[in-house]
């Protein structure tokens, strides 16, 4: 069977640019499905929401919480309606550091604009801060009041060690200068211009679809 | 000029591919030999020994931290276990308390405060003792606790911090390692290919220069084959196509200024001809008349007697015969110069030759049998006829050619006493058809060949010379090609090569 030339050159050229357009590759994530109930509360027509990150992270991941270097956890925490469509979200960052000298966990937790420091004993107390989201508002009132008698779900995604973007900026710093000299590597000046947050993305990811909530 | 383009356009083309090939195979081994060095090369600089070794100075760090703190509780320790200060305690003496915790301060660089609560409180701190801190309580006699605050460098931490960063980074690029030596693959492709296509751009605009250079140079040597000889094609560069171009230009004008010499020279010379021929023409019937207008009047006697009547009569009605004969060939000379010069123009349609030639076969067979009557055997035989390559024709006038052909055959066998045998065919070629006229008379004698289609030009005493000249200028018109060629054993052939009209009108 002979292929056209000029199909064959099509053909050719176009993986070429595929592999220039598609450098970002990476992909490799652990997908689990959380199994704890997640729980509604309304508010003054707000729903305010708890759940828990169950088996992101567990007693094995303990050592790495306690290497005393930071382990970050992103958490997102969307409503949608019946047409996936987005209607209130809640996005929130949990730190920890094992203080090697202190002998205690440093938690963080920023949450709409607002910082929680604690600081706890155990990595369990640390796992719990982190895993376990309590009365979360989402949204306002006005949009679901409008929706009344309607069904939502809450979808939740979590990233156990994403990479950050200071992290992002140090990779690509260490490409574009390799030898850590004043001079940019050739090459390297390149190649960290396709460096993004997908290379090496996240350790860990869960994503959580809840059942249907209905709306008061 | 289409076929210029087409050919010229052929030519770019393997050009191109020869540069694409010249630029892109190369590029292809080492794209993929490139591959392979990056990826051996990364693999030397991010590998696992490297990663454990970092691994390892983390744990370093961890435990250099860890001995920290336990120098940190073993000093606690001593500091609450010390003897003097026990006994200051327990004797309740504050100074002698205040005076001891100093000296334990000052004993231990690792520690920045001491603070004794209690019955017996008592507080001592070293302000220039920066680090991190660690405060650690113990119970002493008398409900008294004992707080120390130890310090430790903050480097410390700070390097164990960087070392962990450093560790991390480290770590997803190794993680990374195939996705981030493809990376460097795609962007050494990347440029590889922008570099072979700035080169290719450049090539081809380059070549397209030289090409159309070129292209013009054989246009114009196209038109110069048609006949156009005013062509000359402008000189940009003095390089080798410049040369070239020049030669061409130099040719065309030395065709040019050749053919009018020659074209000059040729009128001339058939003028020449034609006042020789005519002069003979002429003259040959003159000489009679004159002589018998000579005799006539030598003849005249007025005083004669009736017998010099009678032959003066007689002498007369001769010279009128004569003279009657001559001006009849005069007449005839001027009918064939006339004939020749009012000679149609050829209207051409596409037609068949194969039944143009079964059409006037019979016509031919009798032209032959009415002017070789003397001969029982004369004969016109049709070859090919069944050939059907469809030709462009002017019928009336190519049957003319032939008759023409025909005629010269059956006089040239006459007059040297051959035979008249005639064959009439066609051949196919590969480039169009032949439509041949043979004969096995004497042939053309040596050196004639050339001359036969020249005006004026016969071997025969009654010719005119124009008949073959008639012949070569309608086959011309058809935008065919006349020959003539020896017979074996004897005789002539004519052929006259028609091109296929398919490749004439591409032309």
């Amino acid at each position: 069977m002979r292929i056209p030339m000029r199909k064959g050159l099509l053909v050719a050229v176009a993986l070429v640019l595929f592999g220039v357009a598609a450098p970002s590759v990476g992909r490799t994530q652990t997908r689990k499905r959380l199994t704890e109930h997640v729980s509604v509360v309304w508010k003054g027509g707000v729903p305010w929401v708890s759940y828990t990150l169950r088996g992101l992270l567990g007693e094995k991941d303990d050592l790495k919480l306690r290497s005393g270097l930071p382990q970050n956890i992103v958490v997102t925490a969307t409503l949608q309606d019946k047409r996936r469509n987005n209607l209130a979200g809640d996005a929130r960052t949990c730190r920890v550091l094992y203080d090697l000298w202190g002998e205690r966990y440093r938690v963080t937790v920023s949450s709409r604009g607002k910082v929680t420091k604690q600081s706890v004993k155990t990595a369990a107390a640390a796992r719990a801060l982190c895993l376990r989201v309590k009365g979360v508002p989402m949204g306002r009132a006005d949009t679901f009041r409008k929706r009344s008698g309607g069904l939502l779900t809450l979808v939740v995604r979590a990233d156990f060690n994403p990479i950050s973007k200071r992290a992002v900026r140090r990779i690509r710093r260490w490409l574009a200068r390799p030898n850590s000299a004043s001079e940019d590597a050739f090459f390297g000046s390149f190649v960290q211009l396709f460096v993004n947050r997908k290379i090496g993305k996240t350790a860990r990811t869960l994503r959580y679809r809840s059942a249907a909530l209905k709306v008061p | 000029m289409r076929r210029h383009k087409s050919r010229f356009f052929h030519f770019e083309r393997r050009i191109l591919w020869t540069m694409l090939a010249v630029a892109l195979v190369p590029l292809a081994i080492i794209f993929v030999l490139g591959g392979v060095a990056l990826r051996d090369t990364y693999a030397v600089g991010v590998n696992g020994r490297v990663g454990t070794a970092l691994e390892e100075k983390l744990q370093l760090h961890r435990d250099h931290i860890a001995v920290h703190r336990a120098n940190a509780t073993l000093t606690v320790n001593r500091i609450a276990a010390d003897a003097d200060l026990r006994a200051a305690i327990v004797a309740r003496d504050r100074a002698r308390v205040s005076r001891r915790l100093g000296a334990l301060l000052n004993q231990h660089r690792n520690v920045r405060s001491i603070q004794l609560r209690g019955s017996v409180a008592a507080q001592v701190a070293h302000g220039a003792r920066p680090g991190r801190p660690l405060t650690r309580s113990r119970t002493l006699p008398g409900n008294h606790v004992l707080r120390v605050v130890l310090v430790a460098d903050e480097n410390l931490f700070t390097s164990f911090q960087r070392t962990g960063r450093f560790v991390a980074v480290y770590n997803r690029l190794r993680e990374s390692a195939a996705k981030v030596s493809r990376l460097y693959l795609y962007v050494f492709a990347s440029l590889a290919l922008a570099a072979a296509l700035i080169v290719l751009v450049v090539g081809i605009t380059t070549l397209r220069r030289l090409t159309q250079r070129v292209s013009r140079l054989a246009e114009a040597t196209d038109r110069v084959a048609a006949g156009d000889l005013s062509v000359r094609v402008p000189v940009p560069r003095r390089d080798q196509i410049g040369e070239l171009t020049r030669a061409f230009n130099h040719m065309v004008q030395e065709l040019e200024e050749s053919r009018e010499r020659i074209s000059y020279l040729q009128r001339v010379g058939a003028w020449q001809d034609i006042a020789r021929s005519l002069a003979h023409e002429i003259k040959n019937p003159l000489t009679p008349i004159k002589l018998a207008v000579q005799e006539v009047q030598e003849a005249h006697t007025p005083s004669g007697g009736r017998d010099t009547q009678e032959a003066y009569a007689l002498k007369l009605k001769e010279a009128r015969v004569i003279v009657e004969e001559e001006i009849d060939a005069l007449e005839r000379l001027v009918r064939e110069f006339s004939a020749f010069g009012r000679l149609p123009q050829v209207t051409l349609a596409r037609a068949s030759l194969g039944t143009f030639v079964r059409e006037n076969t019979t016509a031919w067979n009798n032209l032959v049998q009415s002017h070789a009557h003397y001969d029982d055997t004369a004969s016109l035989t049709v070859a090919g006829a069944e050939v059907d390559s469809p030709v462009m024709l002017d019928a009336m006038l190519m049957k003319r050619c032939v008759d023409n052909l025909i005629l010269n055959a059956v006089q040239a066998a006459a007059h040297a006493g051959f035979p008249c045998r005639i064959t009439v065919g066609l051949s196919e070629q590969k480039t169009g058809v032949d439509l041949f006229v043979e004969d096995e008379g004497p042939g053309l004698p040596k050196g004639d060949a050339a001359k036969v289609f020249t005006p004026y030009f016969t071997t025969k005493a009654q010719g005119t010379g124009l008949g073959l000249a008639i012949v070569k200028k309608i086959v011309f018109e058809h935008n065919a090609h006349i020959e003539v060629a020896h017979k074996h054993p004897h005789g002539a052939r004519f052929v006259i090569r028609f091109k296929d009209p398919s490749a004439t009108s591409r032309s």
